[in-house]
C-alpha cells in the first residue's frame, strides 16, 4: 500500500446544530467526486450520526469494534458508501460507554489515523469543547470550525477555538520542556496562565525571548478555516471575516475564512429522506456555496503533524 | 507581534505611519465596528472591561493620530524611541499639484540605451593597420568587415542601433549589391554602418559607390 500523507480535517464547532455533520458529508460527497480518496470518520462519540446522513443507515462496522478489539486495526473499520472514492468509519451504535473515551483509548485511535492512508480525512467532531473534541484538532495543522451567524453559536465557536488554542500551548509547552518557563510566567503575572494565552506568550516571549520565539513559530504553523452556516439573507455577510479579525489579532493563529453557506429549508427535506442534499436540489445557492467550499478546501492539500502525534510509550 | 496593551498607535489601528487622515478615518471605523457594544462578531469573546480597555486605546490613537498636532508630537516621541523614521513622517500633499499623465516623451531607443556602448568606440583612422585599408580609394565590403572586426563591433550591434536588417548589413560585406536597395536608400545605410564604427562616413559612401560601379561585384 502506498503511504501517502493524507490531509486531515477535523471539523468542529461549539454548537449542536450547527451542521457539522451536513457539512462534513457535503465535504466528503464533493471531493470524492473531484477525484480524491476520502475517509469521514465519525468522531461524535455517542451521538453518532454520519452514516445517516450519507445514506447508509446500518454501517456493518464501526470504531466500537476497533475500541473493543474486536478487529485489530483501524482499517477493518472502514466501510464503503454509495459514492465511489468516499469512505466511512461510524461512530455508531451498541456501546454505550464510547461516549466517555479513556485517554489511551483516544491516543490509540489518534495514532491510528495518522497511520491512514487516505487523500482527504475529514474528522466529524461533536459539539462542545470536551477534552474528547478537542484532542482530535492536535492531530493536524489545520481544522474546520463552523459556526452559524447567532450570538449563541457565535460564543460556543470562541470558546470551542479557545479551548483548541489553550490545548495547543499546553502540547508545545510539555513537548519544549517549557513548563518551568510558563510556571516563571504566571508567577510574574498572576494572570498569565494558559487562559490568556496572548498574555502568557507575551510575557514568555519577555523572560526568554529564544523560546518564546518557538513557541509563536509553533503556534503560527496552524491555520485553521472558519465557516458561517446557516446565513440568511438578512444576515451581515460580513460576519465570518470579523471573527477572523479578531481572532488574528488577539490569539496568535491564523485564521482563514472559507465562506458563507446559505440557509436553506429544504436541507431539512434531504435529511429526512436521507439522500445528499447536494444530489437532491443540486442548483440551490446552499450546494453552489458547498462547492465552493469544497474547491477551497481542496485547494489547500496538507500533511499532518508527526511530531504532535504522541509516540507510543 | 507586542501585545495589544503595548502596540504603537499605527499597530493598534494596522496603518502604516504615513497613513493620510482618510486611512486612519476608515481604519478606526472598521475597528470600532469590530469591538463595538453590538458586534455580533466579537460577541463574547472580550468581557466588557476588557472591551473598554480596546475601545479606549483605539480612541485614544484614533484622537492623536487625526489631529495634525498632536500627531506630530506623537510622531516626534516615537522617532526619539527609535520606533520611527524621520523620513517616514507623513506629509500632507493633498493640496499640491498632481500630474495625471506621464507627458515626457520617452521613445524605446531611450529606453534600450544605445546597442553599442560608448567604450568600445574608436576611431581607427590612425596609424593602426586599419588606416591603410581605409584610405584606398575604393572600399569593398571585404574591407568594410575587416574595419568593423578590429574596432570590435557586431553587425547584431550595428542593427540594433541603426534599426535596419542585419542582412542588409551582410549583403553590404559580401558585396552582394543584387542583395542592396536603391543608391539613395543605400546611402543612409552606408552611413548609419559608418556611424557606429566612428569612421567618416562620406567617405565610405564615396568609396563604396565606386567599389559597386567598377562592377566586381557577385
Amino acid at each position: 500500500m502506498k503511504q501517502a500523507i493524507s490531509s486531515i480535517w477535523p471539523i468542529g464547532g461549539g454548537k449542536g446544530g450547527s451542521g457539522k455533520s451536513f457539512l462534513t458529508g457535503s465535504l466528503g460527497i464533493l471531493l470524492a467526486r473531484d477525484g480524491y480518496r476520502t475517509l469521514l470518520i465519525d468522531i461524535d462519540f455517542g451521538a453518532a450520526n454520519l452514516h445517516t446522513m450519507i445514506g447508509l443507515p446500518h454501517p456493518e462496522k464501526s470504531l466500537s469494534d476497533f475500541i473493543n478489539k474486536r478487529v485489530p486495526s483501524l482499517e477493518d473499520t472502514v466501510v464503503e458508501t454509495p459514492f465511489p472514492g468516499l469512505f466511512l468509519i461510524s461512530g455508531a451504535m451498541n456501546n454505550l460507554d464510547v461516549a466517555n473515551l479513556a485517554h489511551e483509548q483516544k491516543m490509540k485511535i489518534l495514532r491510528s489515523i495518522s497511520k491512514l492512508s487516505y487523500d482527504f480525512i475529514l474528522l466529524d467532531l461533536g459539539a462542545g469543547t470536551a477534552f474528547n473534541t478537542i484532542d482530535f484538532f492536535m492531530i493536524s495543522d489545520t481544522g474546520v470550525f463552523v459556526t452559524t451567524p447567532e450570538p449563541t453559536a457565535i460564543e460556543n465557536i470562541y470558546r470551542l477555538i479557545r479551548s483548541v488554542y489553550f490545548r495547543k500551548i499546553r502540547q508545545v509547552l510539555n513537548v519544549h520542556n517549557f513548563r518551568a518557563l510558563a510556571m516563571e510566567a504566571e508567577e510574574q503575572n498572576p494572570r498569565a496562565t494558559v487562559t490568556n494565552p496572548d498574555l502568557l506568550l507575551h510575557i514568555i516571549k519577555e523572560l526568554d525571548p529564544e523560546k518564546g520565539d518557538i513557541l509563536e513559530r509553533e503556534l503560527r504553523a496552524f491555520e485553521f478555516s472558519l465557516v458561517v452556516n446557516q446565513c440568511h439573507r438578512q444576515d451581515n455577510p460580513n460576519i465570518g471575516p470579523l471573527i477572523c479579525r479578531i481572532i488574528q489579532r488577539h490569539l496568535t493563529i491564523k485564521m482563514k475564512f472559507l465562506g458563507n453557506i446559505a440557509f436553506d429549508d429544504r436541507v431539512h427535506n434531504a435529511v429526512c429522506k436521507k439522500m445528499p442534499f447536494l444530489d437532491l436540489y443540486p442548483y440551490t445557492q446552499t450546494a453552489l456555496d458547498l462547492r465552493e467550499y469544497g474547491n477551497r478546501v481542496a485547494e489547500t492539500k496538507c500533511g499532518i503533524r508527526d511530531s504532535m502525534v504522541p509516540a507510543r510509550p | 507581534m507586542r501585545h495589544h496593551t503595548e502596540q504603537i498607535h499605527y499597530e493598534l489601528l494596522e496603518i502604516p505611519v504615513d497613513a493620510s487622515p482618510f486611512e486612519i478615518r476608515k481604519a478606526y471605523q472598521e475597528l470600532f465596528e469590530l469591538y463595538r457594544d453590538d458586534s455580533i462578531a466579537a460577541y463574547s469573546f472580550f468581557s466588557a472591561a476588557e472591551r473598554m480597555v480596546i475601545i479606549s486605546a483605539l480612541e485614544r490613537a484614533y484622537l492623536t493620530l487625526i489631529d495634525v498636532a498632536a500627531r506630530r508630537n506623537y510622531d516626534d516621541h516615537l522617532i526619539e524611541r527609535g520606533l520611527m523614521e524621520e523620513g517616514k513622517r507623513y506629509q500632507d500633499r493633498s493640496k499640491e499639484p498632481v500630474p495625471m499623465y506621464n507627458l515626457r516623451r520617452s521613445p524605446y531607443a531611450e529606453t534600450m540605451g544605445p546597442a553599442i556602448p560608448s567604450s568600445v568606440k574608436k576611431a581607427d583612422t590612425g596609424d593602426s593597420p586599419v588606416a591603410t585599408v581605409f584610405d584606398k580609394d575604393i572600399l569593398t565590403g571585404a574591407d568594410l568587415k575587416k574595419i568593423r572586426i578590429e574596432a570590435g563591433i557586431t553587425l547584431e550591434q550595428i542593427s540594433l542601433q541603426s534599426k535596419f536588417k542585419i542582412g542588409l548589413f551582410q549583403s553590404l560585406e559580401e558585396d552582394r549589391f543584387e542583395l542592396l536597395p536603391p543608391l539613395a536608400y543605400l546611402k543612409g545605410i552606408l552611413k548609419s554602418y559608418a556611424n557606429c564604427i566612428d569612421i567618416e562616413a562620406d567617405h565610405v559612401i564615396q568609396s563604396y559607390v565606386r567599389h559597386m560601379e567598377s562592377g566586381k561585384g557577385k
